[in-house]
Parts: structure tokens; sequence; C-alpha cells
């Protein structure tokens, strides 16, 4: 028997019982569809943070408080940051091939206008060179100058959220807002950036690095960025930094990091949760799969009467054993199809809330799973038919 | 005249030693082309037990069973699975077509299993067995819209797609009235006319009379075997 008429024949025993074939089949649509998003949502992610480390350009290294190349001690690392604002301007003396470094202060504050206060606003102090690196654009108004910066100038920058919902959407240029209740001009709107992770990017303030230290009290910078001249350099400069501060602090205080590494170390976290969180959904597509063996061990059941009656006929034990599992390869792989669908509805319908994004590898992966928990879980039922002795299954009632 | 199955010594048991029951006890037995034979005896007699052997759907404890010639004997599956396709056309008491499905489909079911047809014959094939049989209007009828010796014709029609060398039919009338039983019968017998080895196993001796060979079993064994040439 061709393959044709064999999924003629399995596409007519399922449509005889439409309910049962589609909730066999809802065990694998609501696998393949968990399985399928979880890891659209780690490719987004892994896929937004990529972009946000383009925007720094690929010359930069990082100074980051803690050890984050072994392991995940950085995390405890961050809360005693030991770095200090002189370790960066003791990299831009003494090693040359660094062009510019600057610290930055990530933080979050209070922002109060006409009385009403945000209680909870990202706070970035940066130095407007390397606001060229990251590539901001400003929707209104200007980003701060060197010289702002250097005398320490009470200017800020303002995210959307802060004009929207701060200032009612008022003109914002050349109002004050109070940042950490001291007094600050608005000189610039940067352009909408949406949101991460459910984060609203753009409820922040970006203060001159040196109007944030002097006036603000931060004493330490959340990280030091130091812009190599070549990126040949990018290595040895590496190393130079390294040595430089190892002078004044231990080896577990501070991390160094090329922007290919740091983007590694998060891709390789992100990587790791994706893939638990897909392990675990594919839990679910297991038991969908059980579910397919089933429901198969009941209509080979119900249907042994058929079978013994094709063997009488002339069918050969294969060809009923690829009957039966041609049943269970379409159950799976068209509920692979719908709960792809579905993923895909999902993503879109997320994608108004953060970046996913359905990777060939999910689809493979999804169509691969699905056909081979049909093949898995379909062949010990279609086995059991096929080896039904044709006297046997004719006698049954 | 030529045999198209021969038995030879064949023995069923089922169950284990020393409690076993005996179905058959060493039967041997030739049918001859052309002939139209009636198994008869009591229920429990292993008529069934014989024609079920007979037709290979299930395999003799010892002895040999042969059919056209060729042995059935420790063949494969799948080659027991032809000579069942190619050279045996069943007809049971309860018919066994497949519900929700059409006569023409049930008729065409062996030709699934059967590669020396070709698919865009099976069809013309298959339609005409209907015709055969008296059924060119039911085709696309299911069997629960068809009486019952529509059903069991249907079924005849699907006995003969393969062009089988035999027909066994396990008791045909045993689920019909008297009159359906009757029109069976002299379909059977038509297909004798027409040259086809047919076996009925009844327990009716009115349709015994209308063969012209006539095995009586009893306790497995058979007790008589009477050839006569019908008027």
């Amino acid at each position: 028997m061709n393959l044709r008429a064999s999924c003629k024949i399995a596409l007519i025993a399922l449509a005889r019982n439409k309910v049962r074939s589609f909730l066999t089949m809802l065990g694998i649509i609501i696998g393949v569809m968990s399985v399928v998003l979880l890891m659209s949502l780690g490719a987004g992610l892994q896929e937004s943070i990529k972009q946000e480390f383009e925007k720094l350009g690929t010359n930069s290294i990082y100074v980051m408080p803690g050890n984050l190349e072994e392991g995940f001690g950085g995390l405890q690392g961050s809360q005693t940051n030991k770095l200090k604002f002189s370790d960066a301007d003791d990299i831009k003396k003494n090693i040359k091939t660094v062009v510019a470094v600057s610290g930055g202060i990530e933080s979050a504050v209070a922002v109060t206008y006409k009385g009403e206060t945000r209680k909870v606003v990202s706070f970035y102090g940066v130095d407007p060179q390397f606001t060229e690196i990251a590539d901001y654009k400003v929707q209104k108004g200007r980003i701060f100058t060197k010289s702002e910066n250097n005398s320490g100038k009470r200017v800020v920058v303002v995210g959307t959220t802060i004009v929207e919902k701060l200032l009612k959407g008022a003109e914002p240029l050349g109002k004050e807002i109070l940042v950490k209740d001291k007094k600050y001009k608005i000189i610039g709107v940067l352009e909408k950036q949406g949101s991460m992770l459910g984060q609203d990017q753009d409820n922040s303030v970006y203060l001159p690095i040196e109007s944030a230290r002097r006036q603000l009290n931060f004493d330490r910078p959340t990280w030091i960025i130091a812009k190599v001249d070549n990126t040949q350099n990018i290595t040895e400069t590496k190393s130079d930094i390294k040595k430089l501060l190892l002078k004044r602090l231990s080896g577990d205080d501070f991390s160094v990091l090329t922007s290919e590494e740091t983007l590694q170390v998060v891709n390789v976290i992100l990587g790791v949760v994706t893939s638990v969180l897909a392990g675990i959904a594919a839990i679910s597509l297991l038991v969908g799969g059980i579910g397919i063996s089933n429901i198969m061990l009941v209509s080979v059941t119900e249907r042994t009467r058929e079978i013994g009656l094709r063997k009488a006929v002339g069918a050969r034990p294969r060809d009923i054993l690829t009957q039966f599992l041609i049943e269970a390869v379409i159950l799976s792989v068209v509920g692979g199809i719908i709960g792809l669908l579905l993923a895909s509805l999902g993503a879109l319908g997320l994608s108004f809330f953060m970046k996913a994004t359905i990777t060939p590898i999910a689809i493979i992966l999804a169509f691969g799973f699905s056909a081979m928990v049909g093949v898995i879980f379909g062949v010990i039922p279609a086995i059991r038919a096929s080896r039904l002795e044709p006297i046997v299954a004719l006698r049954y009632e | 005249m030529k045999p198209i199955i021969q038995a030879k010594n064949i023995t069923k048991t089922y169950g284990e030693a020393p409690s076993e029951t005996i179905a058959l006890d060493k039967v041997s037995l030739e049918i001859n082309q052309g002939e139209f034979s009636a198994i008869v005896g009591p229920s429990g007699c292993g008529k069934s037990t014989l024609m079920h052997l007979l037709g290979l759907l299930d395999k003799p404890t010892s002895g040999e069973i042969l059919i056209d010639g060729q042995k059935a004997q420790n063949l494969h599956e799948n080659d027991l699975a032809r000579l069942r396709n190619q050279k045996v056309g069943f007809v049971f008491q309860s018919f066994n077509l497949l519900d929700r499905t059409s006569s023409l489909n049930n008729v065409m079911l062996p030709l699934q299993y059967n590669n020396l047809i070709s698919a865009s014959e099976r069809i013309k094939v298959a339609q005409k067995k209907l015709i055969d049989v008296g059924l060119p209007d039911r085709m696309g009828n299911y069997p629960s819209q068809l009486s019952g010796g529509e059903q069991q014709r249907v079924a005849i029609a699907r006995a003969l797609v393969c062009d089988p060398a035999v027909i066994l039919a396990d008791e045909p009338t045993g689920n019909l009235d008297s009159k359906s039983g009757i029109q069976i019968i002299s379909l059977l017998e038509s297909l004798h006319r027409k040259g086809k080895t047919v076996i009925v196993v009844t327990h009716d001796l009115s349709i015994a009379k209308k063969t012209n060979r006539v095995i009586s079993m009893k306790d497995g064994k058979i007790i008589s075997d009477k050839k006569r040439i019908k008027k």
C-alpha cells in the first residue's frame, strides 16, 4: 500500500473522532506553543541586547565592579562596588591606546516637577563623548556638550515618558525639574526607545557625569568605559587596564570585558535561562505525546476487528504498522503546526511589550519534536496492532 | 483434477498439555479446483477452525497446508498476507464490512494490499464485482444503509475482487433471514458454475444439499466425505 493511500485512511479515521482527535492534539499544541514562544522570547531578548551593545561600538572596553569572569560572583560584587572615578582618570593617563575614558552612573532617583514627584526614574550619569558612541538620537533640543560636562552645568536630557507623564506634555525645553531635589534645566528629549523586559526605557533622565558626581554625591561609577584607538589593540589594552587596576584592587573587585565578551556573558546567561524554560515547556510536549500514545491504544482496541479484517484480506504487519503510525504522526504534526501558528500569533502579541523572534531553529525544533513525539509515542500502539493475529482480531467482540 | 487446497494431517490444539483442547485431530483433506463443498457438523466440531486454517488466518499446531501448490508452512507473515490476498476470498457470518465506508471502498479494500492490479484499474475492477453480485446502484452506500443480504453481497464482491483461487464462506447465511439466505446461496452457486472453487462452512443441511461435496465433521475429525454429481 502506498503512502498516499495510508495518509488518506489515517485522515478518515481521525475525522471520525473529531473531538477526540482535537483533544489529543491539544497536548501537542500547548507543548509546541510554549516551547516555541519561550525560545522566541529568549531569541528576541538576545537580539535586543545585541543591538544595545552594537550602539556602544566594538572598540570599547568595560570595567565593571565584581568578578564577572568567574561565574556569577559579579552579582555580589556590585553590592560592594570598589571602583572609583579616579580609576577612569588613571586609565586615561597611563594607557596610551585608550583615547577616551568615562565612568558612568546608573541608578534610580526621584524626579519632581511643579510639586509632583515620580519616585522611580532611571538615572544615567554619562559623558557626552560616550553618548555619541552610544548613538542616542534626540527628538528635540540637544545633548549636553563636553564643556557643559566639564564645568558640571545643571542641565538634563530626559526620556519621552518624563515629558508625557511629569510635564503633562508641556513644552519641555527650558523647563526646570528637580533631580534628587536639585534643579536641572531640560535641554533635550531623547527619541522614544520603547520598553525592554517590561521596563520603560523612556522613563529616564541623563545628566552630565561631572554634574552627577559633584552635585548629587555619586562617588562610585557603575561602570567605566574606555574607548580604544584601534580594534586591533583591544586585547592588549584590556590586559593593560587589568594590570593597572590590580595595583589598587584585588582581582575579585572588578572585571574588564570587551564588548564582545560582555555580549558573550549575557548570551550565555540568556541561553541557559532560555534552555531551562524551553526544557520545562518540553515536559508538556512529553505529556502530549503520552496522550497520543494513550488514544492510539484505545483506537487499536476499538478497531481490533478492522485490523483482523485487513489482515484477512492481505494486509502485511508493515501495512498495519504504517497505518497507525501515520495516524499518530498526523495528530502530532498537525498539532505542531497549530502550536506554531499560535506561537507566532503570541509572539506578535508580545511584540507590543518586548521583542520576540521566531527563529528558524525554533520552527525546525517544533516540527522535529512533534513528528518525533508522534513516532515515538505512536510506535507502541502501532506495533501492538501489527502483531495481532488475524483470527484473534476477527473473533474480538 | 488439480487440488487447490491440501491439508495434510493437520492438528490444532488450544492451551497447554495436559489440559489442552483438541480442535482438530489429524485432519487430511484435498479440495479440487471448481468444487463446491460444504463442511458441516454440530457447533464445536472444528469446522470453523478448519476453515480458518485452510484460509491461512490461523496456523496449525502440526501438519501441513498447501494452497495452489504453495506450502504455507514456515512462511513469513508477509508471504502469508500475500497468499491470503491473492489466493483466498473470505465471506464471514457477520459480513465484517468497514462501517462508514462505501460499498465500493469496502470492495476495494483487498486491492489496497495488492500490487498486481494498478491503482487506476482498482475502481473499475471493484465496480465490476459489485455489478456481478447485483448491486450496481448501491456502490456509494454505507453498510448501515444496506440490508443484511445486500451487505453480504458486498462482502462476496470483496472476496472476489482479487480473483482468488478459492472462496471460503463461514456460515454466510447465519445472520440473514431465509429469503436473503437463499439469494446468497444461489449467488455462491452461480460462482461455482462460473468455475470458482467454493467452500461453505454451515450447520444448515439445506445449504449442504446444494453443494456437490459434503464433508461432515465431529469432535475435530472428518467422519464422512461424500462427493456427488449434482443433477
